[in-house]
């Protein structure tokens, strides 16, 4: 729809050609599958973990992740495409890792819709509201609308990304979208 | 088509995931609505803004630290499973037989040198914790004013954060979270959740002194590198060390493994 950074397209990229020999590498405790593995999607894990729950967060997020799809291997059944598989773990871990830290973070990125003064760089000051409001959405929402914007996920994986009803996804995503934007002129956001 | 059908698709005509009916019908209406058409812009603005957003590399050492977790997984297996212990586990575990050992012989003998009648509160609760946690707990509630609070407040009242918040290792969550006054000084308890298999209950001072929570035998020992005292609770082990200023006691623990990983976890900054 859209077209992305070519930063991000490597990414996802990467994300793709997680075929069965690596499953089947990763299963048998294979170090050279699990590496290729990681390599293929840590970039891709990393970056929904730190819009997740924070760039100083995000690695060990990361990390568990991985861990866990390591150690859990045996359980993917090929139903779904791995990285969905792995994005379900990730979106699993973010929202355990943030209710873990719920009452001990400040709340992160929150601002006041104050008074910016001149905008001399309009681009860096929309990407720092957007942090912001992205912050505000709840935690499942905001994983939900990642895993679309970023991810480009169609709806049966998002579904299965994030454990939510396939008839439901649209209308979720339709709220959180109205949402971020409502998020966004309160912190004074000029459409 | 009107506006209060359209726009509840508009996240789905956005996403191209519409029916090829419902589709067309949409297209037709945004194309005629100017607030459905604001709308559907809006979402795209938004989509452009998120896909514009910068992440910065992931660290280069989260591989390393993954292969160390996994070759840590390795060891545990191959310890486990050929009956090979380590040098430590060894002694842990004579260790271990001695504290049954002295348990058994010395529990009447020494607990009123060290305080501690097997009938007092303390004493039933941690004898009662094996069988039924959450019967233990009304031990405190009754007798030591133990009172339900949140995370937040126990950090207040402890003057910093508490232990477990943030830190809990995979597969246990916090249940409960209780201020405790004892006869000796005032704890933070932590009661959680090990999977579907049982409960720990982790007591927690901000002054580095133990209190009476160590009234029963117990042998000191060195798990992990770091010192800690163990004693025998029924097929359970209660351990105790200081961390920085914290003092911690963990009733309930399963197992020396445990007792490491926990104190490991713990220790980690």
């Amino acid at each position: 729809m859209h077209p992305t950074p070519d930063n991000e397209q490597t990414t996802a990229k990467q994300a793709d050609g997680c075929g069965m020999d690596i499953v089947r590498g990763c299963q048998q405790g294979d170090r050279r599958a699990q590496h290729q593995l990681y390599e293929n999607c840590h970039k891709a894990i990393f970056r929904l973990a730190v819009r997740m729950v924070g760039p100083q967060e995000a690695a060990d997020v990361t990390q568990q992740v991985f861990l866990q799809a390591f150690r859990k291997m045996d359980t993917f059944s090929g139903r779904s495409r791995l990285e969905t598989w792995l994005y379900r773990l990730a979106v699993n871990e973010s929202l355990q890792h943030l209710r873990r830290m719920r009452r001990w973070q400040q709340p992160r990125l929150e601002g006041e819709p104050a008074d910016r003064g001149p905008k001399h760089d309009e681009q860096t000051d929309n990407r720092e509201l957007l942090d912001l409001a992205l912050a505000r959405l709840e935690p499942e929402l905001r994983s939900l609308f990642l895993l679309r914007e970023l991810h480009d996920l169609p709806y049966r994986e998002l579904a299965d990304a994030t454990g939510t009803a396939e008839g439901t996804v649209a209308s979720r995503l339709n709220r959180a979208r109205r949402l971020l934007q409502e998020h966004l002129i309160d912190l004074g956001w000029e459409p | 088509m009107d506006c209060s059908k359209v726009q509840p698709l508009l996240s789905a005509y956005c996403d191209g995931e519409l029916a090829a009916d419902d589709r067309t019908m949409v297209a037709a209406h945004v194309t005629a609505c100017a607030q459905c058409s604001r709308r559907l812009a809006a979402f795209g603005g938004l989509s452009t803004m998120v896909k514009g957003l910068a992440t910065p590399p992931p660290p280069a050492d989260i591989w390393t630290q993954i292969e160390r977790e996994l070759d840590a997984d390795v060891q545990v297996v191959a310890r486990r499973s050929l009956g090979v212990w380590t040098r430590s586990t060894r002694r842990l575990a004579a260790l271990a037989a001695l504290v049954v050992i002295a348990v058994g012989l010395g529990l009447l003998a020494t607990s009123n040198r060290l305080g501690v009648h097997p009938r007092d509160h303390l004493a039933r609760y941690l004898d009662q914790f094996q069988e039924d946690a959450e019967k233990a707990q009304r031990i405190l509630i009754a007798n030591y004013g133990a009172k339900a609070i949140d995370l937040e407040e126990a950090g207040r009242r402890l003057g910093y954060r508490p232990v477990v918040a943030g830190r809990l290792p995979d597969g246990y969550t916090l249940e409960a979270v209780y201020a405790v006054q004892m006869p000796c000084c005032d704890f933070m308890q932590y009661v959680c959740r090990r999977g579907s298999a049982g409960m720990i209950a982790i007591f927690e001072r901000g002054d580095g002194h133990s209190g009476c929570l160590e009234g029963r035998p117990a042998i000191a020992a060195c798990c992990g590198g770091q010192r800690c005292r163990l004693a025998q609770l029924g097929g359970k082990l209660v351990v105790s060390w200081n961390m920085d200023k914290r003092h911690l006691t963990i009733v309930g623990v399963r197992d020396v493994d445990e007792v490491e990983e926990l104190m490991a976890n713990f220790g980690k900054g």
